[in-house]
């Protein structure tokens, strides 16, 4: 089913950092110079698609082709800022699939820390989302930021929630009238 | 490059609200299209390459085989999109039948290929086909319909489990039991079926 997802897909075109471990001449491409090499040690952003797969093709040879970094959606002073307030982070700006992203990221490099800190970090913001989805406030600032600042999945949260309200108050009406 | 053609045609299908479709765009499949050719041609000469030199193909893991593969995950890749565009409208397509009924309005029939045209005729007529030969309407009360065919497995089945059937019904249908007015019991063939009114 994830295959033809479009959340997938759009997920995994997002970039991570990239470093070549050897020297591949024709691949120059990939940083706009076609036709040159591309060094050891030359780091360029892939999308996930390319840079996962690529990372664990190489199974035979000592060195790797490619080594990879954390976005810069998940570098620690990302996470240093969701465990101090999760609420004002502006996730959105980080990337527009955060949760997402994390999920693959966070497939490859294991870490218990960011899992954790990403968890209390939903959690803190459902509840946040669930506030607003209730009871809307039009209009101020604070609300409005907030609002902008949630990814993907959380804007689904968002509208399920809000939507949900709306169908049940509908229903009530509806009662009444007959 | 990076599959961002093939990105942008995908994200076509988010925005704007669910179920709803924007124009076919065939520019930009197109588009995708070449890119996939170009890459092909790619893979070809660097495979040839590797062949010239006498490698094994299956093995070695030189320069060229990284490019060749990455040509190849770039074509998996906007493979998938160009599918994926094409699945997620055939599924608003066949909603349509069941929101619009038969006869599609002339805006939302341009915004369709003429490919998407044929599959919601051929749906629509394989639907009529299936509710002539049930003599059902299906896309009329969906409650009624849900109790019947669940009850046509039963011979024989006392009121409460056809309440409890129906009452299953319409938490799948997720429309709320408004009022149960009446409740009628008819033996068609062997077989129960209860028509309820809401």
């Amino acid at each position: 089913m994830s295959y033809y997802d479009v959340d997938a897909i759009l997920t995994d075109a997002q970039k991570l950092p990239c470093t070549f471990g050897l020297d591949v001449p024709g691949l120059g491409y990939l940083d706009g110079n076609p036709g040159s090499t591309m060094k050891t040690g030359s780091k360029i952003d892939l999308p996930l698609w390319l840079g996962v797969m690529l990372a664990v093709s190489n199974s035979q040879s000592n060195e790797p082709l490619l080594t990879l970094e954390y976005p810069s959606a998940l570098q620690q002073r990302v996470i240093n800022a969701m465990k101090a307030d999760p609420k004002s982070v502006d996730i959105r700006a980080q990337a527009p699939h955060f949760y997402a992203l994390a999920f693959r990221v966070l497939e490859i490099f294991e870490d218990d820390d960011v899992v954790a800190t990403l968890s209390e970090t939903f959690r803190a913001r459902a509840a946040e989302i669930a506030d607003h989805a209730h009871n809307v406030r039009g209009g101020l600032a604070e609300g409005q930021t907030f609002l902008a600042s949630l990814d993907e999945l959380e804007r689904s949260l968002y509208r399920a929630a809000h939507d949900g309200r709306k169908a049940v108050r509908a229903w009530e009406t509806s009662l009444k009238k007959s | 490059m990076y599959g961002r053609k093939a990105s942008q045609l995908v994200k076509e299908l988010t925005g704007g609200e669910k179920g709803q479709l924007k124009a076919f765009n065939d520019d930009l499949i197109n588009q995708v299209i070449k890119e996939c050719g170009s890459h092909h041609v790619g893979l070809q000469a660097l495979f040839r390459n590797m062949q010239e030199e006498g490698l094994d193909i299956q093995t070695t893991r030189n320069a060229d085989f990284y490019g060749a593969l990455i040509h190849h995950l770039s074509l998996t890749r906007n493979k998938r999109c160009l599918m994926a565009y094409m699945y997620n409208r055939a599924d608003v397509v066949r909603s349509l039948r069941w929101k619009l009924g038969r006869v599609l309005p002339n805006e939302l029939v341009t915004k369709l290929s003429n490919s998407e045209k044929e599959y919601f005729k051929g749906y629509s007529a394989a639907l009529d086909a299936y509710m002539n030969e049930m003599n059902l309407d299906l896309t009329v009360c969906m409650i009624i319909v849900f109790a019947r065919i669940w009850c046509h497995r039963r011979i024989r089945t006392s009121r409460l489990e056809c309440l409890m059937i129906l009452v299953k019904c319409c938490s799948l249908t997720g429309l709320p039991i408004l009022r149960v007015t009446q409740c009628t019991f008819s033996n068609e063939l062997m077989l129960n079926s209860i028509f309820v009114r809401v």
